[in-house]
C-alpha cells in the first residue's frame, strides 16, 4: 500500500496540447464603417451591436481597427451592462466549435492611457443566457491605477487585478466550464499563449447547484463580447481594438 | 494560417459533456462475500484495498458482516453536513480501486444497499464522491437516502455552503448512483435490486458543477485534490436507531 493519503497523479485540468489556429481578424485591415445599429458586418462575420445610443464613437477605421468609445456613466459589470459592446457566438468564429474544445482567446489592442475611475474595455467570454452572467471578463481599468481585471460573473461579481499598466494584449483559455485569463505588453507579433503572463488561474464559469432539470450550463451556446465602459465622471476616450484571434485545442 | 478544411471530422455538437462512450466495469466489490471485521481506528483494509476510517467511535455498530455487508450504525446526534461531519464514515480514493485512474475519465458509482427501513428525522446514509481530501471536504457531490418529515433521495454540493435537492420517493432505493464528469456531477438512484444500467437508473439531479472557483492567483483545491468516494450514515435530531448496510459497490468507467 502507499502511504496515505496520496498526492493526486493527475492535475485538473490536464496539461495542454498544441495550439492551433482557427480564427484571426486584424481590424486595421478592414473597410471604414460607422456602427450604428445591429447587426454589423466585420471581415464577413455578422455581429450583435448593443448599446449603440451609449457610444460618443462605434466605428471601424482602416488602419486604426474597431473603436468604441463609450459615453459617460456606462458600465460592464454583472449587474448593469448598458455600456457599448459587440457580440458573437463563438461557433460563427470557429468552425465547428465543440464546447469540448479549448479556445485561447487573444484580443491586441492599442493602449490609450487609461487615466481615471473608471475607464475599462476588454472582453467577455460566457453563456448566451442569463443576460451575459456566468461568463468570464478580462480587461484593461483604471481603478485607482492601471490593472488588467479579471472577473466572473454569475450571481455575483468576484474581481481580480493583477499588473500595473495596460495590456496590448488581453487573452482568455476557455475549455469547459472554466477559464483563465492572460495578458502581455504590447509588441508587434502575436505572443504564443505560453509567453503571456497568467492573471487569474482557471475559474469556473457556472455555478450550478443540484438540479431537477438539465442546466443551461451543459446546452448553452458561448459568446464572446468586446466592449468598453466609462463610469464615474471619468473623462472622455476611444478603446482601440486591433485584433482577434482565436486558437484551439481538441480535446 | 487557418486550420485545414474539414476539421476537426467529428460533427460539432454544443453537448456537454460530450457523445458517451462505452462503459466499463472498472471495479466491483461485493462486501456480503467479505469476512466478517469489526472496523475502528483510522484505516481498514476492505477486499485487498486500503479504506480510511473516521469517527467510528460515533457508530454503535460498524462492521463487515459475511452474508450481509458493511454495516454502519450511527450513534445519535452525529451528522455529515456541510458544517458539522461527525457520522462515522469510510472513503477511499478512485487511483486505488483501479488502475491508470485519470481525472479526466468519466465514472459512475453505485452502491447497492438494503433497506434500513428509515423512519424519523434525521437517518440518512450514501455516498458522496468528488475532490473531498481537502482540510474541509469542499466541492464535493452526494447522494443519499434520507427521512427528512418523509423519505427522500437527496443530492447534495457542499462547497463553501451546502444546497441540497430532494426527491421524494415511496420506498428506499436499492441502488444510488453518482456519475463524475469533472467538475461536474449527475445523481441517480433505482429501486431494484439488480444493478442497473446507468442509463435506467432515475434521475435525482442533473449535472451539478462541484467546484466553484472564482478568479485567483492560485490553484484551487478542486485543481490539486484527489478523488474519492465515501460511505456513510447518519443519525440525528433523535431519530431511533437503525443500521445502514451496504451490499456492495462497483465503478464504472469511460475513459476519453
Amino acid at each position: 500500500m502507499s502511504a496515505w493519503p496520496r498526492p493526486s497523479k493527475t492535475a485538473w485540468p490536464p496539461s495542454p496540447d498544441r495550439w492551433r489556429l482557427d480564427y484571426e481578424v486584424d481590424f486595421r485591415g478592414e473597410a471604414t464603417q460607422t456602427i450604428s445599429s445591429s447587426p454589423v458586418t466585420i471581415a464577413g462575420k455578422s455581429w450583435t451591436v448593443v448599446n449603440v445610443g451609449n457610444a460618443d464613437v462605434f466605428a471601424v477605421t482602416n488602419g486604426t481597427g474597431l473603436q468604441i468609445g463609450p459615453a459617460t456613466g456606462t458600465q460592464y459589470a454583472q449587474a448593469t451592462k448598458d455600456a457599448p459592446y459587440l457580440k458573437i457566438d463563438l461557433d460563427e468564429l470557429v468552425a465547428k466549435y465543440d464546447r469540448a474544445d479549448r479556445l485561447f482567446i487573444q484580443l491586441r489592442v492599442a493602449t490609450v492611457g487609461l487615466s481615471a475611475d473608471y475607464q475599462s474595455y476588454g472582453l467577455v467570454v460566457g453563456g448566451a443566457k442569463g443576460d451575459g452572467n456566468d461568463a468570464a471578463m478580462l480587461e484593461n481599468q483604471y481603478n485607482g491605477g492601471t490593472v488588467v481585471r479579471s472577473a466572473r460573473f454569475g450571481g455575483a461579481e468576484w474581481n481580480l487585478d493583477s499588473g500595473s499598466a495596460e495590456a496590448g494584449f488581453l487573452g482568455m483559455e476557455v475549455r469547459p466550464l472554466y477559464a483563465s485569463t492572460w495578458h502581455s505588453a504590447t509588441a508587434n507579433a502575436w505572443p504564443r499563449p505560453s509567453e503571456m503572463t497568467q492573471a487569474s488561474k482557471a475559474f469556473v464559469l457556472f455555478n450550478s447547484g443540484p438540479l431537477a432539470s438539465a442546466g443551461w450550463h451543459g446546452t448553452s451556446s458561448m459568446n464572446l463580447r468586446l466592449f468598453a465602459e466609462r463610469n464615474n465622471g471619468a473623462g472622455a476616450y476611444t478603446a482601440v481594438i486591433e485584433g482577434l484571434r482565436i486558437l484551439r485545442q481538441l480535446q | 494560417m487557418l486550420g485545414s478544411v474539414g476539421w476537426p471530422a467529428t460533427p460539432p455538437t454544443r453537448a456537454w459533456p460530450g457523445p458517451q462512450l462505452p462503459w466499463q466495469v472498472a471495479y466491483e466489490l461485493d462486501f456480503t462475500r467479505l469476512p466478517s471485521q469489526t472496523i475502528s481506528g483510522s484505516s481498514v483494509t476492505i477486499g485487498g484495498v486500503g479504506w480510511s476510517v473516521s469517527n467510528a467511535t460515533n457508530a454503535d455498530t460498524f462492521d463487515l458482516l459475511e452474508g450481509t455487508g458493511l454495516r454502519v450504525a450511527p450513534k445519535d446526534a452525529t451528522q455529515f453536513t456541510s458544517s458539522t461531519r461527525t457520522a462515522p464514515w469510510l472513503q477511499v480514493e478512485f487511483d486505488d480501486l483501479m488502475e491508470d485512474h485519470d481525472r479526466t475519465d468519466r465514472l459512475i458509482v453505485q452502491l447497492r444497499v438494503a433497506i434500513a427501513g428509515l423512519s424519523a428525522d434525521y437517518q440518512s446514509y450514501g455516498l458522496m464522491v468528488g475532490s473531498g481530501s481537502d482540510a474541509n471536504d469542499r466541492e464535493v457531490g452526494m447522494l443519499e437516502t434520507i427521512w427528512a418529515t418523509s423519505l427522500n433521495v437527496r443530492s447534495t454540493r457542499m462547497i463553501s455552503s451546502e444546497t441540497n435537492l430532494d426527491t421524494s420517493v415511496s420506498a428506499e432505493p436499492r441502488v444510488l448512483q453518482c456519475a463524475w464528469r469533472a467538475p461536474c456531477v449527475e445523481t441517480r438512484y433505482s429501486t431494484p435490486e439488480a444493478w442497473p444500467r446507468p442509463q435506467d437508473a432515475t434521475i435525482a439531479s442533473y449535472d451539478f458543477v462541484l467546484a466553484n472557483q472564482v478568479p485567483t492567483t492560485s490553484d484551487g483545491n478542486f485543481a490539486a485534490a484527489t478523488n474519492i468516494v465515501r460511505l456513510w450514515a447518519e443519525r440525528n435530531n433523535a431519530a431511533a436507531a437503525y443500521t445502514a448496510t451496504f451490499e456492495a459497490i462497483r465503478v464504472l468507467r469511460q475513459q476519453l
